[in-house]
């Protein structure tokens, strides 16, 4: 099987084709706020190094958030309309669960601004706490490895690696029945816009 | 839009027929060849119901016959006879027909030289062919290599319609999709632009594979994907960005970042061809510009709003008296009802500017007059009183611009154009220029306008790259 997996929903901009259990090609920049012009530069980029046909693929595969509002889009976006109109798989993984990748007791927080962060925390395959959105103050940071943005909680930031992240949590990545009612997890209900 | 005659648009063709030939063909032949008869295909060009032309085709293995052609009598001479033998001819040749044959009196010079216009060459002299004793010309012309119009496949989504639109160059109608949010906006009385952007989310991938489902065609078959690069919501713009450079990306198609103004104006075509130079009022939610336009090529703003769009101005308008989103219907329905009773003053702005909100505040402050003296607020004659003063305003600095920037046509553009009483004002006023009113369901957005558009960019080779960034407050003059 050969996919496509896109990461969009945060600071950086990942993709990477995935065959079987390889990486063919990857990119992963930093690339806050700039990735809806940058993508398909990202995407021209893996599929020249991998030498594959763009139309090739089996499956793509995204992080459908939670994360940025827009940057979640633009993955997702691209995964609805080329799983409908190629037609091929689409699949996808949280944001926090694919940044844990297959580490071990490790929680995943990412700035969702108001002194708030989005949260996971993953011990290999198991979920330990699903995600949500959650005041610094009241996290419980135990002896849990910091993934993402540590800096908020007095550690260090770190993102690991995301395209070997998609690698390692294949086995979780979640099958889309139906493509046209894919939407991206925000965290945040579109009915509390409404006064 | 040409598409295949439906029984329904038979009275009309039989009209047609009647106006047209010396030996009419029957309602009972018309139904045969509709109902029947495998090998004919008969279609016909509607503009708002009317039948404007219709053509027959009879599919003979790899010849095909053109059995009648025919234009109704108020619109020929505009090109529309053209259009629909163009527009026969690419079907034949997509059916797979290696020839196309008809007959022709040969003292009709008229049809001879339509004929000879697109290559059809005679073949021999039927002697004595018609009853009045006169010759017909066999025509013939061969079908293999001819190049199929250029088609573009459109996405709009700049506001809370996520729509998407194929058409070829020939200005044939091959799909359009559109869905609304207006109802989910209507609920909190405007657009929530991050609820808009989730909904376009939801939407983007079902709209386009429809369009292209009902247009019959492959991607391949594309040649060009066009989407609304600016002005409007930036997060609703980036979505159908993503969308259109997703398809331009994956089928290594040209990219073409459309202006959505520019679709208000060029959908128009779909009724007739624009001419230049002109004039065209761009009435909207988020615009109120008086643009003159000297070709397709060249925009330039006379005059715009200072502050509310005339579209804003009605939906404020409507909440101060308690009435649904979107404003414009509900204002117009009442105004209808209303008289003149009420005074508001007319917005004073040098030059072709305009301004609404010194208008909107002075509704305001008439209701809470109104209510502090006890008085109950006839909303008709209020609406009345309001539709006036704006409207007038618009139409009265239109004609200014037309003093100083003569035009030969004049168009209303934007969803402010639906306003019955706007479109009765244009009228009105601009009798003497060849004017153009969209035919309300171009009103609103569509994916068809950004199509109708992108094929000008198209002709003059206008293309973005996928890096392309969307321009929420893009000026039509760039």
């Amino acid at each position: 099987m050969l996919t496509l997996c896109i990461d969009t929903a945060y600071k950086y901009l990942t993709c990477a084709l995935i065959k079987d259990d390889q990486i063919l090609s990857s990119y992963s920049k930093e690339c806050f706020k700039k990735q809806s012009e940058e993508v398909f530069n990202a995407l021209a980029e893996v599929f020249e190094k991998a030498g594959v046909d763009k139309r090739s693929i089996d499956s793509i595969c995204i992080s459908k958030g939670p994360g940025s509002y827009t940057g979640v889009r633009i993955a997702m976006s691209i995964a609805k309309v080329m799983g409908e109109m190629l037609p091929c798989d689409v699949y996808t993984i949280s944001t926090l669960r694919l940044y844990a990748a297959d580490r071990s007791n490790c929680m995943v927080i990412m700035d969702a601004r108001a002194d708030r962060v989005y949260c996971g925390v993953y011990d290999g395959k198991d979920v330990l706490m699903n995600d949500q959105a959650i005041a610094i103050k009241d996290l419980d940071v135990k002896d849990y490895q910091i993934i993402g943005d540590g800096s908020l909680v007095g550690k260090a930031n770190d993102y690991g690696d995301i395209p070997t992240a998609f690698l390692k949590t294949k086995a979780v990545w979640q099958k889309a029945e139906n493509i046209a009612y894919l939407t991206p997890e925000y965290l945040k209900e579109s009915e509390s816009y409404y006064r | 839009m040409i598409e295949l005659m439906k029984e329904e648009d038979l009275e009309q063709v039989l009209q047609i027929e009647n106006d047209s030939f010396s030996n009419p063909w029957s309602r009972k032949y018309f139904l045969n060849e509709i109902a029947n008869n495998d090998l004919s295909e008969l279609y016909v060009e509607k503009i708002d119901g009317e039948v404007i032309s219709y053509g027959d085709l009879w599919y003979m293995f790899e010849n095909c016959d053109l059995t009648k052609i025919a234009v109704a009598k108020n619109h020929r001479n505009k090109g529309y006879g053209k259009k629909m033998l163009k527009y026969l001819i690419a079907t034949a040749n997509k059916r797979g027909c290696e020839f196309m044959h008809l007959e022709v009196n040969v003292n009709n010079a008229e049809a001879l030289k339509l004929y000879e216009g697109f290559g059809f060459e005679p073949v021999r002299t039927r002697k004595r062919y018609y009853e009045n004793g006169d010759d017909a010309y066999d025509m013939m012309r061969g079908l293999i290599g001819e190049s199929q119009p250029k088609k573009v496949l459109a996405i709009e989504s700049s506001c809370d319609e996520t729509a998407c639109a194929i058409i070829d160059e020939d200005l044939n109608v091959l799909s359009s999709v559109v869905t609304s949010q207006i109802d989910v906006h209507a609920r909190f009385g405007g657009v929530i632009p991050e609820v808009a952007s989730r909904m376009h989310v939801e939407q983007i991938s079902t709209i386009i594979k429809e369009a292209v489902d009902q247009a019959k065609v492959s991607m391949d078959e594309i040649d060009a994907i066009a989407y609304t690069i600016g002005p409007g919501l930036i997060g609703s713009l980036h979505v159908g960005a993503i969308g259109a450079k997703s398809l331009a990306f994956f089928y290594d198609k040209p990219l073409i970042g459309v202006h959505h103004l520019k679709g208000h104006i060029f959908i128009n075509e779909l009724i007739k061809p624009l001419q230049y130079p002109m004039m065209a009022l761009v009435v909207s939610g988020g615009h109120t510009e008086l643009v003159y336009i000297e070709n397709d090529q060249s925009f330039r703003i006379i005059g715009t709003t200072l502050d509310d769009a005339i579209g804003e101005a009605y939906d404020k308008v409507a909440r101060v008296m308690k009435e649904a989103y979107p404003g414009g219907p509900v204002i117009d329905r009442l105004a209808k009802q209303g008289k003149a009773h009420y005074q508001l003053p007319t917005p004073k702005v040098d030059g072709y500017n305009f301004s609404f909100s010194g208008l909107k505040n002075a509704v305001l402050q008439l209701v809470k007059k109104e209510e502090a003296a006890g008085n109950e607020i006839n909303k008709e004659d209020l609406a009345y009183a309001f539709q006036e003063v704006a409207l007038n305003t618009l139409v009265k600095k239109t004609k200014a611009a037309l003093e100083e920037y003569p035009c030969k046509s004049v168009v209303i553009a934007g969803g402010v154009a639906a306003n019955s009483r706007l479109r009765e004002l244009m009228k009105e006023n601009f009798a003497d220029k060849d004017l153009i009113l969209p035919p309300l369901k171009y009103c609103t957005d569509n994916a068809l306008m950004i199509a109708c558009a992108a094929l000008h960019y198209l002709k003059a080779g206008k293309f973005v790259g996928l890096d392309a960034s969307s321009m929420p407050s893009m000026s039509i003059e760039d």
